[in-house]
């Protein structure tokens, strides 16, 4: 059997395999190999919550998260764009713009998330009070989405603090 | 007298698929650093692992991890990206299944 160290508790885990950083309040790791340590999350709740985050984020969506939300549901440029009839080179515009807002229109930003909204299977309660909370135009700006997976449904917040770069 | 590495798993695809179907999947830290830099995301991964084919001539024991790296190679759907996943098969103690656990990714 592989080699490996004592499991521990890690708060405030940045995780960067969404494509752009996400805090998770608590992980836990398991050492192994020389360097290296295994991320014990549950990877079945946690794409879940990105999406509702990324749904409901105060401030405007990036490229990198425009990119996770259609990879999320397998999606080509063209196909992607056809749901919100754009042209597949903006839709590969807007991902070019990796860790920065897109531009793209406010009112096709709220169809995304919506669509986001839809796909999760939001009651209609929520789905109309998240909608309201859509308007006016989010700013663009710093945020960092933040879930804690050990409560459900998993509580999300938002934090505009500076995340260190994976390296 | 060297060391021997430990035989291989031999029905690698398979059990990585009923591992990916029960959820029994973890990725390393180094895999999560890798997949940011390489722009590819958990979906593409999980994609793979499922869809690919296997590369058996690129396993290799890792003397480091104590582990037999395997090899699958596939397309991505969405984005037509060629990715190498590059994972081992063991139990994670003090938890008690076995898991599949990525420990890089490689864009080819």
């Amino acid at each position: 059997m592989a080699k490996f160290g004592k499991m521990r508790e890690v708060r405030d885990f940045v995780d960067y395999g969404s494509g752009f950083p996400v805090i998770v309040d608590r992980v836990q790791t398991v050492p192994w190999g020389k360097d290296d340590e295994i991320i014990i999350m549950d990877h079945g709740r946690f794409p879940e919550a990105v999406l509702r985050a990324l749904a409901e984020k105060p401030t405007r969506l990036t490229g990198n998260e425009v990119r996770f939300l259609r990879l999320h549901y397998e999606m080509p440029l063209a196909e992607f764009g056809k749901l919100f009839d754009v042209s597949h080179p903006a839709v590969k515009k807007w991902e070019g713009k990796r860790d920065v807002v897109t531009g793209m229109a406010w009112s096709t930003e709220v169809l995304i998330r919506l669509f986001v909204l839809n796909r999760l299977g939001v009651k209609a309660r929520a789905f109309q009070q998240i909608y309201k909370g859509l308007a006016p135009p989010r700013p663009a700006g710093p945020c960092t989405i933040q879930v804690d997976l050990d409560v459900d449904p998993p509580r999300i917040s938002y934090t505009d603090e500076p995340v260190a770069e994976a390296s | 007298m060297g060391r021997q590495a430990p035989p291989k798993l031999t029905d690698v695809q398979d059990t990585v698929r009923r591992l990916l179907k029960a959820d029994f999947y973890y990725e390393s830290k180094h895999a999560r650093i890798r997949m940011r830099q390489r722009g590819v995301t958990e979906s593409q991964v999980r994609y793979i692992l499922e869809n690919g084919l296997r590369d058996p001539d690129r396993d290799e024991f890792d003397w480091d991890y104590e582990a037999w790296k395997y090899v699958i190679c596939g397309r991505t759907p969405a984005e037509d990206k060629v990715i190498r996943v590059v994972f081992t098969i063991s139990k994670v103690p003090p938890l008690p299944n076995q898991y599949a656990v990525v420990i890089t990714v490689i864009l080819v």
